[in-house]
């Protein structure tokens, strides 16, 4: 942080100033489309990791069957990677190629 | 890799609260959560400047919105928490260390990516480095030195009986943490270590004191405000003295205001009145309301050092204050008290250490003793009306010579000691009685000391013969002389000294210098004899003069003559230059407002430089009539002040003036038909018109000098011969002059009117002019002999 020194007129005062923070960005978690995942594991991870009901898991699972990738929530970075980490742990622990991206929002 | 104790509870407790409150993840926001457990955390957050209840809320806000959401499992290491570890774990074995210890873990906590932790932090004001730097000072007091040996600033205790943080396990206690996947080492040492605790085995790593979470800063605290009882040295400082100590005492026991403060000159000893209430506190020497106090000698530099923000003087004031307020029964001694006001002000504020202080002052707890002198309380202090009203004054004076002997007899054993010497019986009264009288600008018993103290140093240089006791020798009459001419420059003389044989002569030396003027040499050299024998009054200058005459007959030279013969500097005005009355100003310094106030008067100064002078006052009928003003005072009580306030003292000074006043009367005289002589009632006259009769009356004598005449044309002839030809002795020539010439010269050269300066112009425009075309070019280049001839009216030069 950088420290400035206030100069009002002649007086010595060193004032530390507030930098704006910027909050830091926030993620969103990509699925993408491939041929080997079956639909019910993905609609598991969305229902287990990602906190969807039955109903929204299935539309987004179709979304990306269709359209080859969707967007499932927006995160802070540290919480989208891992669940991120956490569902290709578990897709790899039942042999699917499953493959989720984070980008920036 | 060890783990340190402080962050294995962190860890456990971020994760019971993880676990407690079903989240997904233990997040790096969880960990600095379980930061906020701990009190060193918390502390150097407040110094950084954030307030931890705030972030504290922050962090929970965040968890509860992002990490909840998991009922299932037990929650799992994030993946930045992951990485915070391993960067910890970097950092410590790039550091070489050990032990896993808090900062370690913080810092990594900084180097996340697009953490919220980070960004909670920053968002109050807190930085990275402020808080490690913090950190790393607050551990630092706990380990050091100072606190393990000295309670000193835990009087009753009360802060070893703080326990550790309390952990709050909120889950059940069969459930472990760190089941899940992290880096494995640091989760299975955490695992063994909770199991070790749980155990009741204590596996510390060093350096991490539990009980040692005191007084962070303390061993600032010492600086700043170090305590008497403790450092003052074990020696006697205080002799006499009693009604200020009682008084002193008196008010200490007071219920409020109990706050004396010492005004004196500069070295009476009030300082020493302090210690030498410390001592007896030390030695329980003092009425039961004071049994038991504490002095603390407050370092104002020691508190200024290092505050660059607004606030942070006023932090580490505080800071001392609750220290110190701890103790029982408080004192604090400040020294030049009058530095408090103003001090730690940000320019324009009107917050200074003295407004602090204040209330500290009102309540009466802490109580505090000043110490300032007369001037400085004057200027500073009493500007503050009411840091003066909670004061009492006590007023030390300046001892007498008895009490100053008395202060000197018991000194004198450490002195002796010091400097291996054997004081004199009967020298401490000389010095005391010495120094009262010759160093005017300061105070006893503070000069007295300084003339012991540098005798005994000039002894021990100047070893007498070895004695058989090994001592450098004894301090003597002779010893005390030559420091004191030393330090005041002025000649000091015991009874016997072997400087009187140089007065016997020096009239006769005088006189072969400057001639015809017996009767002013005589008074001259009188003055200095009546102060040598000791026949002067008090108080007035050694001789004041008023020479009157005719021009160039040696007014000047008298003076001249006698700076050098007594070894003095000549301290000559020329009173043509002061004749308005703006000039006159410069003598004694400028008034306020005008330029050159501070440079102090011309004549003042030089009498400062050089109390043993012989001042000559030129020409003084022509300076302006506020010099008599000023002379009147001179004469009469040898001190003149100048614009500062400031005394010079004449009291070895020869006051010498001259005046032509009534040397035209000469002239007039002189148109006659009668060649009468200076009349020395028409002199006298003359003088009476020109000078006032106050200043008249304070001279010792007015000297009229006499004109030039045939007997004095011959010697003064001779001399200025003689100074030619030592001026060409220097370039090799050797030069006689034969009678004719002379005759010639005397002839030419004699003037009533013009005294003795006609020979010397009668010397340069004929003698010298022939002379300087043969030394310059022509045979006389290289030396040789030169004889002065005259023929008729002109001069000859024989080579």
């Amino acid at each position: 942080m950088a420290e400035k020194e206030k100069n009002a007129g002649s007086s010595a005062i060193k004032e530390k100033p507030k930098e704006k923070t910027k909050e830091p960005k926030q993620y969103q978690v990509i699925m993408l489309n491939d041929d080997f995942t079956t639909m019910e594991f993905v609609v598991e991870i969305l229902m287990d990791i990602f906190g969807k009901d039955m109903k929204s898991a299935t539309e987004l699972m179709l979304l990306v069957h269709r359209t080859g990738r969707a967007a499932v929530g927006i995160y802070p970075y540290d919480i989208a990677t891992s669940k991120v980490e956490k569902a290709l742990a578990r897709a790899k622990q039942n042999g699917f190629p499953f493959r989720m991206l984070v980008e920036e929002a | 890799m060890e783990i340190s104790k402080e962050v294995m509870e962190i860890i456990s407790w971020s994760v019971g609260y993880a676990k407690c409150n079903a989240h997904e993840f233990i997040t790096p926001e969880t960990i600095l959560l379980g930061h906020c457990t701990d009190k060193t955390f918390c502390e150097a957050f407040e110094n950084c400047g954030g307030d931890v209840e705030v972030l504290k809320k922050a962090l929970a806000d965040y968890l509860s919105q992002y990490a909840t959401g998991n009922t299932a499992n037990d929650p799992e290491f994030s993946v930045s928490a992951k990485k915070l570890l391993a960067f910890a774990e970097l950092h410590l074995t790039a550091s070489g260390r050990e032990v896993l210890e808090m900062k370690h873990v913080l810092r990594a906590i900084w180097q996340l990516k697009e953490s919220y932790a980070v960004y909670y932090m920053r968002d109050q004001g807190v930085d990275e480095v402020d808080m490690l730097r913090e950190i790393a000072e607050i551990q630092d007091d706990q380990e050091s030195e100072y606190l393990r040996d000295d309670d000193e600033w835990d009087m009753d205790g009360k802060e070893d009986e703080e326990e550790e943080p309390e952990i709050e396990f909120v889950f059940s206690s069969e459930a472990e943490p760190g089941d899940e996947s992290g880096p494995p080492d640091m989760l299975e040492q955490m695992k063994r270590l909770k199991r070790q605790r749980d155990a009741g085995e204590e596996d510390y790593p060093e350096g991490d004191n539990p009980s040692a979470k005191r007084n962070p800063k303390a061993s600032k605290l010492k600086d700043m405000i170090p305590c008497l009882n403790e450092t003052l040295p074990d020696e006697v400082f205080l002799i006499g003295r009693e009604a200020e100590l009682e008084r002193t005492i008196q008010v200490l026991c007071r219920k409020e205001k109990n706050n004396p403060l010492h005004i004196g000159e500069p070295g009476v000893g009030k300082t020493a009145i302090t210690y030498g209430l410390v001592d007896r506190i030390r030695h329980d020497d003092v009425p039961e309301p004071l049994l038991g106090a504490r002095v603390y000698a407050l370092n104002i530099g020691g508190m200024l050092a290092g505050t660059q923000y607004r606030g942070q003087f006023e932090e580490k004031f505080k800071k001392m204050m609750d220290a110190i307020s701890r103790d029982e029964r408080p004192i604090i001694y400040v020294d030049e008290i009058h530095n408090l006001v103003r001090a730690g002000a940000v320019e324009g504020g009107s917050l200074d250490l003295a407004n602090m202080l204040k209330p500290y002052l009102a309540d009466g707890h802490i109580r505090f003793i000043g110490a300032t002198t007369f001037d400085e309380y004057k200027k500073h202090f009493e500007k503050d009306r009411s840091m003066v009203r909670r004061f009492q004054n006590i007023e030390v004076k300046e001892p007498s010579v008895s009490e100053t002997v008395e202060i000197l007899e018991g000194l004198k054993e450490s002195y002796e000691e010091f400097h291996n010497v054997t004081y004199e019986e009967g020298i401490l009264e000389y010095i005391a009685t010495m120094s009262a009288k010759f160093i005017n600008d300061r105070f006893l018993p503070d000069k007295a000391i300084d003339i012991l103290d540098e005798s005994g140093a000039y002894r021990r240089l100047h070893p007498e013969k070895k004695d058989s006791d090994g001592t450098a020798g004894i301090v003597g009459k002779d010893v005390v002389n030559a420091v004191l001419t030393s330090i005041c420059r002025v000649p000091v003389e015991s009874v016997e000294s072997e400087d009187d044989a140089g007065l016997e002569t020096l009239e006769e030396r005088i006189r072969g210098n400057v001639f015809g003027q017996d009767e002013a040499v005589k008074q001259v050299v009188n003055a200095i004899k009546f102060s040598r024998a000791g026949l002067l009054e008090e108080g007035k200058p050694l001789a004041s003069l008023l020479f009157v005459g005719p021009t160039g007959v040696g007014k000047t030279e008298i003076a001249k003559c006698l700076a050098k013969e007594l070894g003095v500097k000549l301290v000559r005005f020329d009173m043509s230059e002061y004749s308005t009355e703006s000039t006159v100003s410069k003598l004694i310094g400028a008034s306020a407002g005008l330029v050159g106030y501070e440079e102090g008067g011309l004549l003042t100064e030089e009498i400062r430089k050089n109390p043993s002078s012989v001042l000559l006052l030129d020409e003084i009928e022509k300076a302006n009539d506020r010099i008599y003003n000023i002379l009147l005072q001179v004469m009469d009580y040898a001190t003149l002040t100048d614009n500062q306030g400031r005394k010079a003292d004449f009291r070895n000074v020869v006051i010498i003036m001259t005046s032509n006043a009534g040397a035209e009367m000469l002239g007039k005289m002189s148109i006659g038909f009668r060649q009468v002589s200076l009349n020395d009632t028409a002199i006298a006259d003359a003088v009476k018109q020109t000078f006032r009769p106050e200043f008249r009356n304070r001279l010792n004598k007015v000297v009229v000098f006499r004109e030039m005449d045939e007997e004095m044309a011959d010697l003064v002839v001779g001399k200025k011969l003689r100074e030619l030809s030592d001026m060409l002795k220097k370039r090799g020539i050797t030069f006689t002059a034969d009678k004719a010439a002379k005759e010639l010269l005397k002839k030419k050269g004699v003037s009533r009117e013009f005294g003795a300066r006609e020979i010397d112009r009668v010397i340069r425009n004929e003698v010298k002019s022939l002379l300087v075309d043969d030394i310059l070019f022509g045979k006389l280049k290289n030396g040789g002999k030169l004889k002065l001839a005259a023929k008729g009216e002109e001069f000859l030069v024989k080579c």
